[in-house]
């Protein structure tokens, strides 16, 4: 009886215990998680809690890092090794998780961590050639670059081998796994996660599909080249002093409907603005170079601040954990930043295979066997999934019969500027290293991808800009469609040389700028076609500094907050002037009233930006519902830009698009601009009844963390501005990812900047979102430049010493 | 006398399962709660009560003393995600299951007990 008693109740309690340290569901092993000792709560931290000193095997002298009040590390080395190592330790302590969730991402392994629900997203991944880009990446890989990640690498194992689950990042026992060991070629996936949000932005099969759907001319017209503005980056009218190379062939383009269910492209909203302005126009003499990158907003945040020193080397800046090097900021003489270049860098290439059994595909005239790849796609709690992928001479087959796609003997195949080779590291290693214009030059003649506006400035006085990257050599509207997989002569055989990409330095107007537009004039010698060029940021921030003689920082940071909406004022009087002769009530004619007196400006406190932005929203959809059903059926179509959309309703108001082909009647401009207004009218009565409203309270702005968990995220945040159009690009999630601004006065560069987040990654720490309400107002912090370790300042408040336990 | 017995095992359990935990996993509360309900006998219940209340009260007072020093950061945020209405219910539920587990242990230390020494 005794026995049984005992053994009743040792079952139940190991029960219990087995019970709790299992992660059931999305809940995570509640005993294990909650335990005081070692659970969640030994991630929360009252203040700083890093070690005094930490030990790396192989580093050669002590490291001495100096944080200062925000948490921004600065790094001192006696030699390259010990920096890089050091960093990766740095890296992995505070980013930790992220680091690995991001290149788990991009090799399309998220499966491994949150089960079956991210298969079709891995095989994706998979697919396009992500891995494959970064095996090429490291491959081929300069030997500084290479030395600095294994350096780095070396670093953050350092980290990583001496955790426990007590230490483990809040987001491994939330989730409940373990960190692995972090390999050089995590470095090259970070790398490409970064250049599939930039560089591969393109509409090729979309473009063949209206193509074949509504003819050439209404292409031209709805998606053209070039926009009916043009203030383009680089713009040297007639003053292109090269001779443009020329290529043997010709590509061949498909007429076709391709129906594939297309996996999702990058938010077309990823962008930047930089600017420049010389000594001429600032108003200390000074050189000041600013930069705001707009992505999709997340927790921990993409950026991290740190400063890098050991001998010649200075640098300060934002680096992407995972990757050693700062990727723009600037060192004790220049600074650099970046736009995205928008070219377009993917192709597609029809396949003909075989059969269904994809073994062999037909190029130029028989059929040769195709490679194939298994890869192997681990999935939490479930059997591993096999995939085979084709590679062919153009790249890996992305859809086929097995993925997305229901054609039985087509493949479509991808060609990615960032599959191959590049030297991008090598960029960031040297303009990590410059001193000088000279330096700028050379190491950006190493940078094939992805394809950037590089903007720089110099404390002897210098800005230029440089449009670069890799770019295919296409005749004209090469590339724009789906290709003839059945030729290799349509693979990209030629490249821009570097010395031809646009290009300049110190022009006359006394600044330097892009936001996204088309890269140069009308007169540059190259074809060039791109997924779309922005058209409103850019104007407006040129048309903000060609009227500043004497740019202040403060004008700068009010640049930074320009809410002017070019794009409203551009189309908001020709909705209000095409609403003349409606029947409307009295609320309706308020709501007019009111835009009329409206200055474009998204503020956080206006109504009418909701107005505006509710119709026009309206207006867009109802103009595009063709391409919205043709998507729906699986033909995708691409959403034509804003700027296309206005002029179209401007200069040809009876268009056949204009048309609701599910009605009798037929519609005009007229006709959608009030159908779109009353939907307006709906829309804003109902935020009416829960309550009043804002700009800002409408397009709520926030931060969502990686694994989309609310109460990890920040939320409600207060801001004007509005995504895509306004220089002030704060959308809903998409936003400036970080601001900086930069004065290369020769006495000692100084620099301000904030991104939304903080420099800790874990959710315990105030670290960990302590900028978020800075960046929403427009606070800067300053961003402290140390030029030696025993540099007493106030604002140092740790200091930690790395050293070799051997 | 039984329940000074009771308040001696309390207080020897959350020590033992402290000293335990800062080198073994979570469940080394069951070794600890076990260990001290087989060393010092009291009834069943007792036992149960007094494992109960040394391993809950031990991780309410270090999780209130964490929630204190860290100005709730990440109690607020967790307490979020299990969509719980306040931080004070975490720090609950964190008691409730350390308790649970080690009122069990003790049970099975003191039926263990009964069971090996039944002269007592």
């Amino acid at each position: 009886m005794k026995i049984l008693r005992f053994l009743i109740s040792l079952f139940i309690t190991v029960a219990i215990v087995i019970a709790l340290n299992k992660k059931i569901g999305s809940i995570p092993p509640l005993g294990k998680f909650l335990d005081p000792v070692n659970g969640f709560w030994a991630n929360a931290e009252s203040d700083i809690s890093m070690p005094d000193n930490f030990s790396i095997d192989g580093l050669q002298s002590p490291v001495k890092i100096l944080y200062d009040d925000m948490l921004v590390p600065h790094v001192f080395a006696e030699n390259e090794d010990d920096l890089f190592m050091s960093i990766g330790y740095v890296h992995a302590y505070h980013r930790l998780w992220q680091m690995e969730f991001q290149t788990h991402a991009a090799a399309g392994r998220l499966s491994e961590i949150v089960g079956d629900l991210a298969l079709d997203m891995d095989r994706g991944q998979r697919r396009k050639g992500m891995v494959f880009g970064a095996e090429n990446f490291i491959k081929y890989m300069d030997q500084n670059s290479l030395n600095a990640i294994k350096q780095y690498a070396k670093g953050v194992n350092a980290f990583i081998d001496q955790l426990s689950y007590n230490t483990y990042p809040f987001e491994y026992k939330l989730l409940d796994y373990q960190p692995e060991t972090w390999t050089i070629l995590k470095s090259g996936l970070l790398y490409k996660f970064m250049s599939d949000m930039l560089n591969s932005m393109e509409k090729d099969l979309e473009n063949t599909n209206f193509r074949s759907i509504y003819g050439k001319e209404l292409l031209d017209l709805i998606y053209p080249d070039v926009d009916n503005y043009n203030d383009p980056v680089v713009d040297k009218k007639n003053s292109w002093d090269f001779k443009p190379i020329t290529k043997e062939n010709s590509e061949t383009s498909i007429n076709d409907l391709v129906a594939i269910d297309l996996l999702d492209p990058p938010n077309p909203n990823n962008g930047s603005n930089n600017w420049a302005v010389g000594p001429s126009k600032s108003a200390t003499g000074n050189p000041i170079l600013c930069n705001d990158m707009h992505l999709s907003l997340y927790m921990p945040s993409l950026w991290f601040y740190n400063q890098l020193n050991c001998g010649e080397m200075n640098v300060f800046g934002h680096s992407l954990p995972g990757i050693p090097m700062v990727i723009t900021g600037f060192t004790d003489s220049i600074a650099w930043g970046f736009t995205n270049a928008q070219r377009d860098l993917v192709d597609w290439y029809k396949i003909e295979y075989e059969d269904e059994n994809r073994d062999k595909y037909l190029l130029d005239g028989e059929y040769i066997p195709a490679l194939k790849k298994v890869e192997e796609i681990k999935i939490r709690n479930s059997e591993t999934y096999y995939d085979t992928v084709v590679y062919t001479v153009f790249g890996p087959v992305t859809y086929d019969n097995t993925y997305r796609s229901e054609s039985q003997k087509n493949g479509y195949a991808r060609r990615w500027i960032d599959h191959d080779a590049s030297d991008a590291f090598k960029m960031f290693y040297s303009i990590n290293h410059a001193k000088n214009f000279h330096d700028y030059m050379e190491a950006l003649d190493n940078f094939s991808s992805p394809a950037q506006n590089v903007i720089f400035a110099s404390v002897q006085g210098d800005i230029a800009h440089r449009v670069q990257g890799r770019y295919p050599l296409n005749n004209f509207e090469e590339g724009k469609f789906l290709k003839d997989g059945t030729l290799s002569s349509n693979n990209w055989t030629e490249y821009i040389p570097n010395e031809h990409n646009a290009f300049w330095k110190n022009p006359e107007r006394g600044f330097v700028a892009s936001a996204n537009q088309h890269p140069a004039d009308s007169t540059y010698p190259y074809y060039i076609t791109a997924f779309s060029y922005e058209s409103y940021r850019n104007r407006r921030i040129n048309e903000v500094l060609r009227a500043d003689n004497e740019v202040t920082i403060e004008d700068l940071k009010n640049l930074h907050y320009d809410n002017f909406s070019l794009k409203a004022s551009e189309s908001l009087p020709t909705m209000i002037e095409k609403m003349n002769g409606q029947n409307l009530s009295a609320i309706e004619m308020d709501i007019i009233e009111s835009l009329k007196k409206w200055d474009y400006y998204f503020n956080k406190d206006s109504k009418e930006a909701v107005y505006y932005d509710i119709w026009f929203e309206k207006l867009y959809l109802s103009i595009w519902d063709e391409i919205i059903k043709s998507g729906d059926e699986n033909i995708p179509l691409k959403y034509p830009t804003n700027n296309s959309t206005i002029r179209l309703m401007k200069e040809f108001p009876n268009h056949d698009f204009f048309d609701n082909k599910l009605t009798d009647t037929t519609e005009t401009v007229e006709d959608l601009i009030l159908y779109a207004f009353r939907e307006m009218m709906k829309e804003v009565a109902e935020l009416k009844e829960k309550g009043d409203f804002t700009w800002s309270s409408y397009k709520s702005t926030f931060v969502l963390h990686l694994l989309r968990i609310k109460p990890l995220g920040y939320y409600n945040i207060e801001s004007g501005g509005s995504g895509g159009d306004v220089v002030n690009a704060t959308g809903t999630n998409h936003a400036p990812s970080q601001r900086i601004i930069i004065e290369l006065d020769p006495k000692g560069v100084k620099a301000w900047g904030h991104y939304p987040g903080g420099q800790s990654g874990n959710p315990g720490s105030k670290f960990y979102d302590n900028m978020v309400e800075a960046w929403a107002k427009g606070d800067y912090y300053d961003l402290l430049f140390l030029t030696n370790p025993d540099e007493s300042n106030t604002r140092i408040i740790f200091s930690q010493t790395l050293t070799s336990n051997k | 006398m039984t329940s000074f017995k009771v308040l001696v095992k309390i207080l020897l359990t959350a020590l033992l399962a402290y000293l335990f935990q800062t080198m073994l996993p979570w469940w080394s509360i069951v070794i600890a709660s076990s260990t001290i309900s087989f060393i010092i006998s009291t009834k069943g219940f007792s036992s149960f009560v007094g494992g109960f209340l040394g391993i809950g009260m031990l991780w309410f007072l270090m999780a209130t003393i964490i929630d204190i020093q860290t100005d709730s950061i990440l109690t607020e945020r967790v307490a979020g995600i299990f969509s719980l209405p306040n931080n004070w219910l975490l720090i609950l539920i964190t008691s409730i299951i350390g308790g649970l587990v080690g009122g069990f242990g003790a049970l099975t230390g003191s039926y263990f007990r009964s069971w090996v020494m039944p002269t007592e």
